[in-house]
């Protein structure tokens, strides 16, 4: 809790049917711990801050000498460190459209739909709701995610992550996009 | 303390080796050992007065007069000092002062990396070279010394003269296997 003066309001204490446990709940709960933290505030004065680590780029794999394992090594951190940070992005996107669902689907009967798969409201393809778009966003997100990093194991390796993106261009020179299935290896057709 | 607890049992026993004497003087108690239950009590006075109660106190005291630090964004141009990216009190106090920092020991590994890379490329190397040496086999390594073996024999077969001249002819020289003779000179 930052250090301010405002009091915090206590969340549905106003209620008109659980007004009076919420505000036994913050008495007995939250209250004590507010005074005592203001307590300490008032003998510790200013708090110290702290900061998130940046690290700076550095070559990524496709840059590295075949020999050079010092570089090699930092990329493969780095890479490491960009798998972390993009699950977490796909984490963020995944809570955004969970908390849009949870908004729009209204309480009480309203939020009663006949049970089904999905979500209680309508994100099908095609709809123009306004969860749809962040579904959107968040399973592209996905699929890329996949792409970059799917099935590679626990444990992948920067070099592992780049052979794969040159296996894939390679499938998609020879048979198309994945996804249009695989060309069979006919004889040539043009020595006719 | 355990000199304490152990005096309180010895004060509860008394030794008599050779005779009771009709039981005066006291007597040896027959009862099972207290040794593991002193040993424990020991332990734990041990323990909680020399570690839990002094590290409590200072982490109790560096949470009450300096706590927490709150997260902030970093300013622009500012390169945070290592102990400003921890949020507990006695954390930042270690990295300030014990730890090394994390660049410190990511760029000693980095240097380690490179080290090992130099040795095993050596290794790679050798191994390399005596590969494409046992394909002929007919190869002179870098350990071959070229040798006069002319002279060399020549100069043993005068020192073997020589010392027929003081010895005499043994016999048993004429035994010598015909290879030994034209054998290469060992160094």
């Amino acid at each position: 809790m930052a250090a301010s003066d405002k009091d915090e309001f206590p969340v549905y204490t106003n209620h008109p049917v659980f007004g009076g446990i919420a505000t036994l709940g913050y008495n007995i709960f939250a209250a004590p711990a507010i005074w005592f933290n203001k307590k300490l505030e008032a003998i510790r004065g200013e708090p110290q801050a702290f900061y998130h680590r940046r690290y700076p780029r550095v070559p990524t794999i496709d840059e590295c000498y075949r020999d050079d394992v010092v570089c090699r090594f930092e990329a493969n951190q780095q890479f490491m460190r960009d798998k972390l940070v993009e699950g977490q992005m796909i984490d963020i996107l995944r809570q955004r459209f969970n908390e849009c669902v949870f908004y729009e689907k209204g309480s009480g009967m309203s939020a009663y739909v006949p049970l089904h798969e999905g979500a209680p409201v309508d994100v099908s393809p095609g709809s123009t709701h306004q969860c749809r778009a962040v579904l959107e966003a968040f399973e592209k997100a996905n699929e890329n995610f996949f792409i970059k990093y799917g099935e590679l194991g626990k444990f992948p390796t920067a070099e592992q992550c780049y052979l794969k993106q040159k296996h894939r261009l390679m499938w998609e020179r020879r048979h198309g996009p994945v996804g249009t299935g695989m060309k069979t290896d006919e004889p040539a057709a043009s020595q006719e | 303390m355990a000199i304490l607890s152990r005096l309180l049992n010895v004060a509860k026993t008394t030794v008599n080796p050779v005779r009771s004497m009709g039981g005066i003087g006291g007597q040896v108690q027959n009862r099972p050992s207290r040794w593991n239950y002193d040993i424990f009590k020991d332990h734990i006075h041990f323990y909680v007065m020399l570690g839990v109660v002094p590290l409590g106190l200072a982490v109790l005291f560096a949470n009450i007069y300096e706590g927490p630090a709150v997260l902030k964004p970093i300013p622009e141009g500012y390169v945070p000092q290592e102990h400003e990216y921890y949020r507990s009190p006695v954390t930042r106090w270690f990295v300030k002062y014990v730890y090394p920092s994390q660049q410190q020991s990511y760029e000693q590994h980095l240097c380690q990396v490179w080290e090992e890379q130099k040795v095993t490329n050596m290794y790679q190397l050798m191994r390399e070279v005596k590969r494409v040496q046992k394909i002929h086999q007919d190869y002179k390594g870098w350990y071959v010394r070229e040798v006069d073996h002319a002279s060399y024999l020549r100069a043993s077969m005068k020192n073997h003269s020589i010392y027929e001249d003081t010895v005499g002819y043994v016999l048993g020289d004429e035994e010598v296997p015909k290879e030994k003779a034209e054998n290469v000179f060992r160094y």
